[in-house]
């Protein structure tokens, strides 16, 4: 699924009041975020990204294990490495990085522009790989806009811009349906429902 | 809550040997892709990763001597995969039931696991620290590189295309039976089958199996290098949320700037860094007439609030890396 707006904002406010991370999905709580709610109160008007793929890159995770640490520092349980197996493994993971089109993402949402760029300022990096400054964000740039119509801002052209409940109106028949989160955190898969979902 | 930008110039003080992989014999330089102007270049770079694994042992290593654990042989093997990689999930243990009086006992007793992140006692911990890969200063990355960094390097050495940072070098490891004086070193019955070999090889080979049985052991190898005194720009962040955990970012940054080495080949003299510029270092407290940083005096200055607190805290986290699951 590409990034919610609301899970970012949720992030960003969760950081402000000094959360502690959670260790699992029960432990996150669902903060006040300056997005608005649907009518429902199930899911918050905000979209997800939007953007397009320029490009591709391979590149890998490597992970060894601190060999010359462990003569150094090892104790005397520490007789034996096993480095093609078990804990100490080391491995070489490919990984998948993508180039965006302008890179730009966009995302359309109801809201306090001025609470969302504060919150938005927190948010340096996206997706994955963070730690090792993937995702960075030059810039944000929140601006009011004219809505399109019916379905502003989480239904275009009756696909849906980010999962909704599958009787949400002005969504067409042509429109994915899966098993989704409709509120952050996005990655508690036990709160998943059926919804429609962005391409 | 914080959030600390580091910018820096680095310039490498010998050849960098960091190599994404080998064709043949030919070790490749790391490289990244990357847009520019024209399209699209692969440019050299050191990887975050390896910039973040230094930051790291830095932490560990300013950790465990503050400890007294630096001495002796005193680790497991989970303290160390703990301290220098991490952590990881054992799956001994059950996770569903880790506390967060626990995690705040982890980060108290080992203060950089707030910031790098990791894995005890089966519980993940996300990381605050943000570091971002060094890229070569050049013609293709000068779009991605901070003003005060372009110019900074442009007044140094200028600046040139990243394929004129590159050198390509060949080192042979040579077969010491070759050299009489050290054959008289051999026993009798080695110096027969040394020999008997070197014999072998000076004939015309008449098939694949002679050839191969009777090949010297000489390997010549080539590999790309970025050249020495070649520039890189590179950065990292924290989100710190108390003196401690400020105090622990700036240890990390100063102590391994303060000896940064980096790649392979370190026996023969590639991967030495040095800090030549830093800016935006948001440690205007400890010294507020300044905007520029020495960085290599940066941990002797600030790592008294990490040193005091790993000290008074020395025989918990002597008990807790012994039994650590991770």
């Amino acid at each position: 699924m590409p990034i919610a707006l609301d899970a970012l904002v949720m992030w960003a406010k969760a950081q402000v009041l000094g959360k502690e991370p959670p260790a699992c999905a029960e432990d996150c709580e669902q903060l006040p975020i300056p997005i608005a709610e649907s009518d429902c109160g199930r899911y918050h008007l905000a979209s997800c990204a939007s953007y397009e793929i320029e490009d591709y890159e391979h590149r890998w995770i490597n992970r060894r294990f601190p060999v010359s640490e462990a003569q150094m520092l090892g104790n005397e349980k520490l007789r034996r490495i096993q480095l093609s197996g078990g804990p100490c493994k080391s491995y070489r993971i490919p990984m998948e990085t993508t180039w965006l089109v302008d890179d730009v993402m966009r995302w359309w949402c109801i809201g306090e522009p001025g609470e969302i760029r504060d919150l938005l300022g927190w948010v340096g990096y996206l997706g994955k790989r963070r730690a090792v400054g993937m995702g960075q964000v030059a810039s944000w740039s929140v601006d009011p806009c004219e809505p399109w119509g019916d379905g502003f801002p989480v239904v275009r052209g009756s696909m849906p811009l980010r999962p909704l409940p599958v009787d949400t109106p002005g969504v067409g028949d042509d429109a994915l349906q899966a098993m989704a989160v409709l509120r952050p955190p996005y990655w508690a898969h036990y709160k998943e429902e059926p919804c429609v979902v962005p391409m | 809550m914080e959030r600390l930008r580091y910018e820096f110039v680095l310039e490498s003080e010998a050849p960098i040997a960091h190599h994404e992989g080998t064709i043949g014999n030919m070790s490749m330089i790391m490289r990244r892709k990357m847009r520019n102007g024209s399209g699209w270049a692969n440019v050299p770079i050191v990887t975050a990763d390896a910039m973040r694994h230094g930051m790291r042992e830095a932490a560990a290593y300013a950790l465990l001597q503050a400890a007294g654990l630096l001495g002796g042989t005193k680790l497991s093997e989970a303290a160390l995969r703990l301290l220098f990689s991490g952590g990881m999930v054992t799956g001994r243990g059950e996770a569903s039931t880790i506390k967060l009086d626990q995690y705040r006992e982890l980060c108290e007793l080992v203060p950089s696991m707030a910031l790098f992140g990791g894995c005890a006692d089966n519980r993940v911990i996300p990381g605050r620290l943000t570091v971002q890969d060094a890229l070569l200063v050049c013609e293709e990355t000068i779009r991605y590189v901070p003003t005060w960094a372009r110019n900074t390097v442009n007044d140094l050495c200028g600046i040139d295309t990243c394929r004129s940072h590159v050198e390509e070098v060949q080192r042979v490891r040579m077969d010491p039976t070759l050299q009489p004086q050290k054959r008289r070193l051999l026993s009798e019955s080695s110096e027969v089958d040394v020999n008997k070999r070197l014999a072998t090889s000076e004939q015309d080979s008449a098939d694949d199996a002679s050839v191969r049985d009777a090949k010297s052991t000489m390997m010549p190898r080539s590999m790309e290098c970025v050249a020495q005194g070649s520039m890189f720009s590179w950065a990292c962040e924290a989100i710190v949320n108390n003196d401690l955990e400020r105090d622990t970012f700036h240890v990390a940054v100063g102590t391994f700037l303060s000896n940064p080495w980096v790649g392979g080949k370190r026996g023969t003299g590639h991967g030495k860094l040095r800090p030549v510029q830093a800016r935006d270092v948001q440690v205007r407290a400890v010294e507020p007439a300044s905007t520029a940083l020495d960085v290599t005096a940066l941990a002797g200055k600030v790592g008294d609030l990490f040193r005091a607190h790993v000290e008074e805290r020395k025989d918990r986290i002597a008990d807790f890396l012994g039994t650590v699951n991770a």
